[in-house]
């Protein structure tokens, strides 16, 4: 398996086999990404095959990523969901769809966290698209500081001071605020 | 961050749990989405080698330039070597073309004077050269060049005087130093003993290091500084062959001419125009070292009119 710097390399050169094995790694998680905020699987596969058409449009231009390939990737697919936030005929936004086929014996329990799902998604659409970022890639993604800082290209400190501001306007949102 | 902010942050993070299960892609979906984004792979890759063979395209032109230079600089190393050709050798030619096209590219009047009065000075020394280390190499066409371009000086020196007399003059010196030199190598492959004993490089330094009289000619006799018209027209070089003979003859030749030496330098009215009727004449080189040009009291004649000279000019010779 290629590093990311390795992958990065073929994708740059326009490597078949490099942009194969980048679709197949991340476009997954992108997808599951763009799920958890847009809540809407066509408009989450939009944002995949947007954000690699993107990609390959600018490693075409020779422009595109130059060292983070993944937080290239995130980046993108957050300013496509972004745009797509500010249309205001957007389709599917916040709207709740089937988590999963699962064959839960307790279809109370699912519609419970549907529920919960839909509450989080409505208060997170108050907050700046910065914050909903941040909130995204730290707790959701779970990933570190320097990583999400790379995807936003800020610094470590910008995203603790962002992250900071977005989980009060969350917690305000969803009435937690004190 | 406080305790408080800890645990609101706590609380946040624990429901923001709630998006993470997300429902599978579809199968048929995702296989169809990824077929599409590998055509466009395949698309930006063929885009990209069509932009590629444009590289070799960018190479080739790169290696026609380098190729261009390199003939650019052989050819001007070749002719760079070719400066100290002699007739008969390999790069002779090479240093007649290079001196035909510097020729060619001086357009100013006076430069293109100068050039062809250096290039008669370069043959004349060339002809020395040979004289001195292989007489029997002097072929009649070596001295035909010499001819032909001292006669294109003569007439290039001839409309120059017009609009440049001191420079004409000048040049006229040079052009007369050569003649000179070209007299001696005459002299030396039929066997004459010269008048002094020459070096490579001492008839023409010797010549110009003697004081001129005052006319501005050698100190020589006419005869031996001013080569007559016909020892430098072509059908008198045809006689001047590297035999024994022939440079006889013209030898002979030349004291014949003396006469015609001093007719035509007789028209010369002041010391100042000696150029003039010199150039414009019969194209003997040192006809204004004849002290009767100065003697003489005719009418000046107009500057740019010639009057004789306008009527012998280029065409005449």
């Amino acid at each position: 398996m290629k590093t990311e710097r390795q992958l990065l390399r073929g994708v740059r050169q326009l490597s078949a086999d490099a942009l194969t094995e980048a679709y197949d790694r991340y476009s997954p998680e992108l997808y599951a990404f763009a799920m958890r905020q847009l809540a809407n699987a066509g408009l989450a596969e939009d944002c995949v095959a947007e954000t690699y058409r993107r990609l390959l449009d600018a490693v075409h231009r020779e422009k595109g990523p130059r060292r983070y390939l993944r937080a290239y990737l995130y980046r993108t697919a957050h300013n496509w969901i972004m745009d797509n936030y500010r249309r205001p005929q957007t389709e599917g936004i916040a709207e709740v769809g089937p988590l999963e086929d699962d064959d839960s014996d307790a279809p109370e329990q699912g519609l419970e966290a549907e529920a919960r799902r839909k509450e989080l998604l409505e208060a997170m659409a108050d907050l700046t698209a910065d914050q909903r970022q941040v909130l995204v890639l730290r707790f959701v993604e779970e990933w570190s500081l320097a990583d999400t800082a790379r995807a936003m290209e800020r610094s470590v400190g910008a995203v603790k001071t962002l992250q900071f501001r977005a989980v009060r306007a969350l917690a305000d949102a969803l009435g937690h605020g004190d | 961050m406080t305790a408080g902010q800890d645990a609101q942050q706590d609380q946040i993070r624990r429901q923001l749990q709630a998006l993470r299960p997300v429902p599978p892609r579809d199968p048929k979906v995702v296989a169809e989405r990824r077929a599409a984004f590998l055509r466009a792979c395949r698309n930006a890759t063929l885009r990209r080698g069509a932009a590629c063979t444009r590289h070799p395209r960018l190479r080739l032109a790169a290696m026609a330039i380098g190729l261009a230079l390199l003939i650019v600089v052989s050819s001007g190393l070749t002719v760079s070597a070719a400066q100290t050709a002699l007739p008969g050798d390999p790069l002779y030619a090479a240093k007649l073309v290079a001196e035909r096209v510097r020729l060619a590219l001086t357009f100013d009047q006076a430069a293109r004077a100068e050039r062809m009065v250096a290039r008669v000075m370069t043959r004349a020394r060339e002809l020395d050269l040979l004289a001195y280390s292989h007489p029997e190499h002097v072929q009649p066409a070596d001295l035909a060049r010499f001819s032909e371009q001292a006669e294109a000086a003569r007439i290039q020196l001839l409309l120059l005087s017009h609009t440049d007399a001191p420079r004409a003059e000048a040049l006229l010196a040079r052009l007369q130093e050569a003649a000179a030199l070209r007299q001696g190598v005459i002299r030396r492959i039929s066997g004459e003993t010269p008048p002094k004993a020459p070096t490579p490089g001492e008839p023409q330094r010797s010549r110009g290091d003697q004081p001129r009289g005052p006319e501005g000619a050698s100190g020589d006799s006419p005869q031996d500084a001013s080569p007559s018209p016909q020892q430098d027209a072509p059908d008198q070089v045809a006689t001047a062959a590297p035999t024994a003979r022939g440079a006889k003859e013209s030898t002979e030749g030349e004291s014949a001419a003396s006469p015609a030496t001093s007719s035509a330098s007789e028209r010369t009215p002041t010391p100042h125009r000696t150029a003039e009727p010199t150039l414009g004449g019969e194209p003997n080189y040192g006809a204004s070292a004849t002290p009767s040009s100065s003697g003489s009291g005719g009418q000046p004649p107009e500057p740019g009119a010639g009057g004789a000279d306008s009527e012998t000019g280029p065409g005449s010779s």
